[in-house]
């Protein structure tokens, strides 16, 4: 029953992931960047909500601000800083050092503006609260956890099939330099994707915030679970960033059985270097490759 | 006059690493967020052995090689890809180490780290002292220096800019780009292992604070603000670089946010430096 | 009788659209064979698959009598097979000689031990690499350039350069992609001599080549291509008198 409840808490884990990691290959495969800083607006998405819950504002709004306010807070990372750099035409390089620069100025601007130390979402009192399932007990903020991961995968893919917008992004994503030449206004494109990209993270921030709890830096790890997932899952593909981080997650939860939870870091990395040293060409059919 | 030697001291150890991250980043143009990792194993390696009784030379030695082995250990997998993995392997190499550092407490201490790493004396004279200190971190910064200007010069060096310049090219001339590149990654690691190596003989004292995630990127912030692939930007960045903490704290601030305050000048460095300088202020262009 | 190069039925299909169909000629040494064909016709691919920038589907590569097809990169290069790029590819931050010197086929001296540990060996080295450098650069005529950087010489010149790096590399058979198109009267003649000079030298020579004019002075065979396809090789006189051709060439490609 153990196994099972170990399987559940890594489908929960699977899930969040899963949505740091399509929000992170939407933007990557879009505009070419790589997205580092993706982790400080996950940290920003559930400061923001913690804090206004904090204030009394009833938690859906506070989720929805949240996400409303790290939506401009993307939207202004592109704008003024990679936008300027892609027109700089600058190396993948100066973009990758840029984004690390704002990963650190997000991160410890949480950490001034709320507090460096991990806290708790103490004024949710249903945070708490199990539901049971047979023989698997999940908490409130799993349910939801799962349910807005799905709701924002396949929003995302309806989103990009079926909407005139969706289906510009993905047109730029494919060629840019056609994109430029048919007017297809890549670098407002650039923005759009930032702006979603960075409030459906908010999603995941929250609900692993109201579980456990939340403290500036960790969200780096979550990334790059996230990226490790994407290109295990070598797919390139938003049904496919989400599957693997599935079976990442419950992989590093039912690991938990054999090994301890502090060294799963260090497994789940071993891992993924034994895996892109022996990479079977037939499991990897495409690389992890930025958008030219 | 302590506390000037100390800064010169540091500052010099960090120049060390700040080659090594120059190797990485200037030289052959790929990205690294994992100096302090190796920088830490380097302390650790170094610490653990002389503490077991093996002479100065041959621990400083057995620090070295070991970092310049797992550099080019962790960074084969992803030299043979095209592609980001890089990124990922470097972040994934902090985080790693830094887990180790504090989890594999039979052999590291744990969070509470090594105590009392003792100084090597030669022949009556110790190294305990910064005034005697600094003689020992300004010759191996000579050295290092000196090595980096070789190494540059060398035709070994004049392909390793051709290789980032334009990889395929290079392989149109026949040349062994992968080999290359490992070689400058042992190189790169060596450098990273010296300097930890050092920073424990200084501090006498390592704890896995010392080689987090934050230290590698006030690394490649040295590296940037002092500027890539000069021997002059990586030896200004470090002495501009640690003196920002001593400014911070003529601030007065409340002491719990001096490490954020800190951390968040060296993003804003890093950011405002790829917009407006990323050349640095002694470098070339990345 | 065994040809220095020899490509047969060389076959390469990238998503299902066939690059190269079938494709089959032979080069001899000292002989200057021009590359012609319509954009589009697969003379790069010809190139990528001959230097093992791509793995041909089907067919075999064969440089006297060995089979080169699969070989790695820079096995081919050593063998003595080299190119140069349409787009040039230079190391623009280096200088005119550097650029020669790192294709030098000399590897000795790129190891970090010997350049650090052995500063008095390795300036060795790289002496010695500089005067073998600066007599390749003296063949193309470049060596009173050879402490400029590439930015700062002409266009001629740095196709003059890109010349140069495929000598260094002490290639037996070289591959030019469009060494002469976009040069001035006096470059183009410079470039037509350079290329005399060096299938005198005893240098086979492949060149993707689109002015006839130009084709007619230098070639010793035309290999024509279309669509893929090698539709005729042979002495110039042969070829370029061909109606068909001729009206593939300059109608368009089809």
């Amino acid at each position: 029953m153990l196994f099972l409840q170990l399987i559940a808490d890594g489908l929960v884990n699977g899930c969040a992931i899963g949505v740091v990691a399509i929000t992170f290959t939407y933007v990557y495969t879009t505009t070419g960047v790589f997205h580092v800083a993706h982790a400080g607006v996950f940290t920003l998405g559930g400061y923001l909500a913690w804090y206004l819950s904090k204030e009394g504002i009833p938690f859906v709004l506070c989720v929805a601000l949240a996400m409303v306010i790290c939506a401009a807070v993307g939207a202004a990372i592109e704008k003024g800083i990679y936008e300027k750099l892609l027109k700089r035409q600058a190396t993948p390089l100066v973009q990758l050092i840029a984004s690390l620069g704002l990963l650190a100025v997000l991160q410890n601007l949480v950490a001034i503006l709320f507090t460096p130390n991990v806290l708790q979402f103490e004024s949710i009192a249903w945070r708490m609260k199990v539901l049971h399932f047979g023989p698997i007990d999940l908490t409130i903020p799993q349910v939801l956890t799962v349910f807005t991961a799905f709701a924002a995968v396949y929003g995302l893919i309806y989103f990009s099939t079926k909407t005139n917008l969706g289906r510009r992004i993905r047109a730029v994503a494919s060629n840019r330099t056609l994109a430029e030449i048919t007017r297809l206004k890549p670098f407002e494109v650039y923005v759009y994707v930032m702006a979603i990209s960075s409030a459906l993270v908010v999603l995941p921030s929250v609900f692993i915030g109201l579980d456990q709890a939340m403290q500036p830096y960790s969200s780096v790890l979550v990334l790059l679970t996230a990226v490790i997932a994407v290109i295990s899952g070598g797919l390139g593909s938003i049904r496919g960033a989400f599957s693997a981080s599935l079976v990442m997650g419950i992989v590093q939860n039912a690991v938990l059985i054999v090994v301890p939870g502090r060294w799963s870091i260090a497994l789940t990395f071993t891992l993924f270097i034994v895996f892109i040293l022996f990479r079977p060409t037939g499991l990897f059919a495409t690389k992890i490759r930025r958008a030219s | 006059m302590n506390f000037f030697l100390s800064y010169i001291i540091l500052a010099e150890i960090f120049a060390i690493v700040a080659l090594s991250t120059n190797f990485l980043v200037g030289v052959i143009g790929i990205f690294s967020v994992s100096q302090a990792a190796i920088m830490g194993v380097g302390a650790y390696a170094y610490a653990i052995a002389v503490m077991a009784g093996i002479p100065f030379p041959l621990a400083l030695l057995l620090a070295i090689t070991l970092c310049a082995l797992l550099n080019v250990a962790t960074s084969l997998p992803s030299l043979r890809l095209e592609g980001d993995y890089f990124v990922v392997t470097s972040f994934g190499l902090q985080i790693v180490a830094t887990a180790v550092f504090m989890n594999w407490s039979a052999v590291t201490g744990g969070t509470s780290g090594i105590a009392g790493i003792p100084a090597p004396r030669f022949s009556g004279l110790s190294f305990d002292e910064p005034e005697n200190f600094v003689f020992l971190s300004t010759f191996a910064l000579g050295l290092a220096s000196a090595g980096y200007w070789l190494l540059m010069r060398s035709s070994y060096g004049r392909t390793l800019h051709a290789i980032r310049l334009d990889e395929l090219a290079a392989v149109a001339a026949g040349r062994h780009v992968l080999q290359m590149k490992l070689g400058i990654s042992a190189v790169s690691g060596a450098y990273a292992g010296l300097g930890g190596a050092l920073y424990a003989i200084f501090m006498s004292f390592i704890d896995p604070s010392s080689f987090e995630i934050h230290v590698s990127v006030l690394i490649l912030t040295m590296l940037v603000v002092g500027g890539a692939r000069t021997l002059a930007g990586s030896i200004l960045g470090p002495f501009i670089i640690l003196a920002v903490p001593q400014m911070l704290t003529l601030l007065a601030l409340p002491p719990h946010l001096i490490g954020p305050l800190r951390s968040l000048a060296f993003g804003v460095i890093l950011v405002s430096f790829m917009l407006w300088l990323p050349k640095g202020l002694a470098g070339r262009k990345i | 009788m065994v040809h220095m190069l020899q490509v047969e039925n060389v076959t390469k299909n990238f998503l299902g659209l066939r690059a190269l169909d079938a494709c089959s000629f032979s080069l001899d040494q000292g002989e200057v064979t021009c590359l012609v064909g319509p954009n589009g016709a697969g003379k790069t691919t010809v190139f990528d698959c001959i230097t093992g920038f791509l793995n041909p589907d089907a067919g075999t590569i064969m440089l006297n009598g060995e089979t080169i097809t699969g070989m790695n990169r820079r096995k081919i290069v050593q063998k003595g097979i080299g190119r140069s790029f349409q787009n040039l590819r230079l190391f623009e931050e280096l200088s005119v000689i550097d650029n020669v010197i790192v294709c030098l086929a000399d590897d000795s001296g790129n190891d970090p031990i010997t350049a650090i540990l052995r500063p008095f060996h390795s300036q060795k080295i790289l002496d010695r690499k500089r005067g073998e450098a600066l007599k390749i650069l003296e063949r193309v005529g470049l060596e009173h350039k050879a402490d400029h950087f590439v930015t700062q010489i002409s266009f001629g010149q740095q196709k003059l350069l890109c010349i140069a790096r495929v000598l260094a590399t002490q290639a037996k058979v070289m591959l030019l992609d469009e060494p002469t198109s976009g040069l001035s009267a006096t470059a183009l003649k410079n470039m037509v001599d350079v290329i005399r000079q060096l299938s005198a030298a005893g240098m086979t020579l492949l060149v993707v080549e689109h002015n006839t004019k130009i084709v007619r002075d230098i070639a010793d065979k035309i290999v024509f291509m279309h669509q893929g396809r090698v539709l005729a090789s042979g002495v110039p006189g042969d070829v370029l008198e061909r109606r068909d051709l001729a009206d593939i060439y300059f109608g368009g490609g089809n």
